[in-house]
């Protein structure tokens, strides 16, 4: 699998989200409940363009008029057909175990680390995407932190 | 290519490139303002200081603004609709649509188009609306053609505005009437209505949206947008009863009717419903000319969004087989409902169990035909 | 014309089918109000006297004269509904069919009275009647009982009186209603039929008159409303659906009847879809849609709608579940169809389901 630095940390807020295209696929790359997650920007279902929906919260019930809420836990919701799927897992709402969103892994790592993986021309697996919060060219600072995606 | 996903086979339409690719079914919606640039100065002042009175007596709650995709709203801050260009960026360069046809919502609602206003105010407003869909978008780009929008529970005025509009610009192809009205479209009420449409040739399109003056349902008004929402395909049971047993189709052997956004699997077994009621009550409409069934291959088009999806999406084959037995599945056509959250992808709609054959005559070839596109080329 | 009900000129039932079999839908019909004085309390039938009272007008919905009110061959020469004759229904349908039960739905427009306290004499009068004239008359009937279904409070009431009398297995609830009844206002109801086991019989009939029966205004001809009605039904079923009726009352079942099958698998497709987008809607559906109405949801085979056999495959194959469909007569109602086509597209074991089993699960026979 490939590493790829897709923003600095800081630069996604809580709650926030970038879009990025890596090796050619879209991905959403999420910061939700100080946890980060990555996500194919493109639905199972009918290939709308997830990142673009909104971020609900877990909703459930047995029974008309009572609900089980709880904000901690969220969904992303398709912005065409509204199916929900867990941004954890990646799996929908209403089948879990046949559909499913593609995800990827997604980490943050200080810059002195990446800095040293793109120094290393042995290894040639890390590399920098070009997203909207980063220039064309670019150095990774040692001093801060950021966002890297797995993908094969 | 037909991928599993997630049990159901779906793919990329092979779209035969040396076919076009109509998309039966976009809504542009003006706003306010925008439509008061086409009303008449009296009609202006009204509508800034009354506003646009809308629908009132649903009461379900949307669950998305304008029933829009989320990413369907223009840059400029308009609403989804609204916005022309980026309509035709959104939909027509990025699925290489030849032809799209407008059916615009605010000819759907009854308070617009003579319920909860002055009669002209309403006349003046489906003007307007016509104007609008004519000078911003069918201008605009070549690919763009039109319904019109009328005050259809003013039929004569609505004969006139037909009249108007074609004769102005042989880009309104279709008249657009709303799946639910005072009454059921082949009530002899809206006579003189289609006669226009004859005459000039243009479908009736019946488009589902508003509720006409009456509650949503035989039982009342529904309380959840998914029941409103989900619930359309029902009106349409009642329009196609009417325009049949009212002898509709026997007066007007040249209408045409399509039906859009109501799906298609239930038309079989209606069918066979219509024709087993009316084998005991035959003797109550001895005016209609053959059996029920009979009339819908000659009358009745189908549009294909929302995309059906069956608990075993391999049934596909077999469901659309008993939908051929009615004679319909040749007047079937595709479309997207650019820009609503049910939105289908001409890419990703339809299965890849279709035939190439049949998947021309849906992506192009009906439509082509019923509409007579060939003298736009 | 073939038909089931008249046994298509045969013999014997026994050339169609040998086995048990349970008549899940007829009609018992009040020829005239006075014949329910009898069982009505004094006071309510002074009351009636009073004004001259004629009854309700169920003739709207049964014109007296119309094909499909009453099949031709079961016409009497008096004119008077053989529905209101034990001894017809008897000699029509139970004796020659052979039935072990056979479900008496008795619609006679109740709901239609807006005057609750007459409106609940009205219903104890009529359930008293079905009591004496039916129930006690011949073992083999059991019935819904007839509510007042404009007012829950009444309704309740009549629950709470004559919901246990084990010949009642059923609620009438008629199609059309001034309010959905998936709507909340009616949950006290459903509390109180499932405490009692009564199925929620969702049937032909009512009245709506603040709406129209169609979403698009008045049907000009009889036929033309007849067909269409099928649209009526989906809304209250979509109804008892959305509201999570079935979510809020685990054991409440619902039998549909006077309205066919073939329809169902598109409408239950349809729903399913919808579902997944707009789960968020409402969420106490959290079962599938088909699931949930082959589980709770079962409908009477008359009429039956058929199209050719093979299309007539596919819905039973499409409905997937032998525990829906049950075999009814819809006497004195006429259908054309024809049961042994239906018969052989069923399997074997689907027969016997058909014919008896699945009533028989439904009502507890």
């Amino acid at each position: 699998m490939a590493s790829y630095v897709v923003s600095k940390a800081q630069d996604i807020d809580e709650g926030g989200h970038l879009v990025v295209d890596i090796n050619g696929r879209s991905v959403g790359v999420f910061h939700v409940g100080g946890e980060w997650y990555a996500l194919l920007n493109r639905c199972p279902h009918r290939g709308g363009p997830m990142c673009e929906g909104l971020l609900v919260s877990y909703l459930e019930s047995d029974k008309p008029g009572e609900v089980r809420y709880d904000p901690s836990r969220k969904l992303l919701e398709c912005p065409w057909h509204g199916w929900e799927f867990d941004i954890k897992t990646g799996q929908s709402y209403f089948d879990p175990a046949r559909t499913r969103l593609r995800r990827y892994p997604v980490a943050v790592q200080s810059g002195e680390v990446i800095a040293d993986e793109l120094e290393d021309e042995q290894q040639s697996d890390t590399h920098l995407v070009k997203g909207p919060y980063m220039a064309e060219t670019y150095e990774v600072s040692i001093e801060d932190d950021y966002v890297v995606v797995s993908m094969r | 290519m037909a991928v599993e996903i997630a049990g159901q086979a779906h793919g990329r339409a092979k779209r035969d490139p040396a076919l076009g690719l109509v998309d039966c079914d976009v809504h542009p919606w003006p706003t306010a303002d925008q439509l008061a640039t086409y009303l008449s100065p009296r009609w202006r002042s009204y509508q800034e200081t009354f506003g646009l009175r809308g629908p009132t007596g649903r009461g379900t709650l949307q669950m998305r603004p304008f029933s829009a995709r989320m990413d369907a709203w223009p840059p400029d801050g308009g609403f989804p609709g609204s916005n022309p260009d980026f309509a035709r960026e959104q939909l027509l360069d990025k699925y290489d649509i030849s032809h799209a046809i407008l059916n615009s919502p605010p000819g759907l609602f009854p308070t617009w188009t003579g319920g909860n206003h002055p009669r002209e105010y309403s006349a003046d407003m489906m003007k307007a609306l016509n104007d609008w869909i004519r000078v911003e978008w069918l201008d605009r780009d070549p690919r763009w053609l039109g319904s019109v929008c009328v005050t259809y529970e003013q039929p004569e005025v609505a004969a006139q505005e037909i009249a108007r509009c074609r004769e102005a610009d042989g880009r309104f192809v279709q008249v657009m009437l709303p799946v639910r009205m005072h009454s059921p479209a082949g009530n002899r009420v809206y006579e003189p209505m289609i006669e226009a449409m004859v005459h000039y040739g243009l479908p009736m399109g019946i488009h589902v949206g508003g509720d006409g003056l009456n509650p949503v349902t035989g039982a009342g008004y529904p309380t959840y947008f998914y029941e409103n929402h989900t619930g359309f395909t029902q009106a349409a049971f009642s329009h196609i009863a009417s325009l049949i047993f009212e002898g509709t189709f026997d007066r007007w052997p040249d209408l045409k009717v399509v039906m859009m956004e109501t799906n298609w699997s239930w038309l079989a077994p209606f069918s066979w419903r219509l024709d087993a009621c009316w084998r005991v009550l035959r003797e109550e409409v001895p005016h209609l000319e053959r059996k029920p069934s009979e009339y819908l291959a000659d009358h009745l088009w189908v549009t294909s969004q929302p995309a059906e999806e069956f608990e075993n999406p391999l049934w596909f084959r077999s469901v659309y087989e008993q939908f051929k037995t009615t004679g319909v599945a040749a007047n079937f056509m595709f479309a997207t409902d650019y820009p609503h959250w049910d939105f289908d992808s001409p890419e990703e709609a339809l299965p890849t169990t279709l035939s190439q054959a049949e998947l021309d005559n849906i992506l192009w070839g009906t439509a082509n035909r019923l509409y007579g596109l060939s003298r736009f080329e | 014309m073939s038909t089931s009900a008249l046994l298509g000129g045969r013999e014997s039932r026994r050339e169609i089918w040998t086995g048990p079999v349970i008549d899940a839908d007829v009609h018992a019909v009040v020829p005239a109000l006075d014949v329910l004085f009898e069982y009505m309390e004094p006071q309510w039938v002074d009351f009636a006297r009073e004004r001259w009272l004629p009854g309700p007008d169920i003739n709207t919905v049964y014109p007296p004269n119309a094909p499909t009110t009453v099949r031709a061959e079961w016409r009497t020469e008096s004119g008077a509904n053989p529905a209101s004759e034990l001894a017809c229904l008897q000699q029509h349908i139970l004796d020659p069919w052979d039935v072990e039960h056979a479900i008496v739905n008795c619609y006679y427009g109740i709901e239609w009275v807006r005057h609750p306290d007459f409106a609940g004499a009205l219903a104890r009068a009529l359930n008293n009647w079905l009591i004496g004239e039916w129930l006690d008359k011949d073992p083999r009937l059991r019935a819904s009982l007839v509510l007042p279904a404009r007012n829950p409070a009444e309704m309740i009431k009549e629950i709470e009186r004559i919901g246990s009398h084990p010949g009642f297995v059923q609620v009438l609830m008629p199609v059309r209603s001034d309010s959905l009844y998936g709507q909340r206002l009616w949950h006290p109801v459903y509390e109180a039929m499932a405490r009692h086991e009564l199925v929620f019989g969702l049937h032909w009939g009512g009245v709506s008159e603040t709406a129209p029966p169609t979403p698009t205004g008045w049907p000009s001809w009889f036929v033309e409303e007849y067909a269409g009605e099928q649209q009526v039904f989906m809304a209250q079923l979509m109804s008892l659906v959305a509201e999570g009726v079935f979510s809020a009352y685990p054991t409440l079942k619902v039998a549909v009847g006077e309205i066919g099958f073939a329809w169902v698998p598109s409408f239950w497709w349809r729903m399913e879809t919808k579902r997944k987008g707009l789960r968020r809607d409402i969420p106490w559906v959290n079962q599938p849609v088909q699931e949930l109405f082959r589980e709770r949801i079962r409908f009477t085979v008359a009429p039956i709608d058929a199209g050719p056999p093979e299309e007539l495959a596919k819905i039973i194959e499409w409905i997937g579940s032998e525990d829906i469909l049950m075999f009814a007569t819809d006497y004195p109602h006429t259908h054309d169809d024809d049961l042994s086509v239906l018969l052989d597209v069923l399997g074997d074991s689907a027969q016997a389901k058909l014919m008896a089993g699945n009533a028989r699960a439904l009502y507890g026979l």
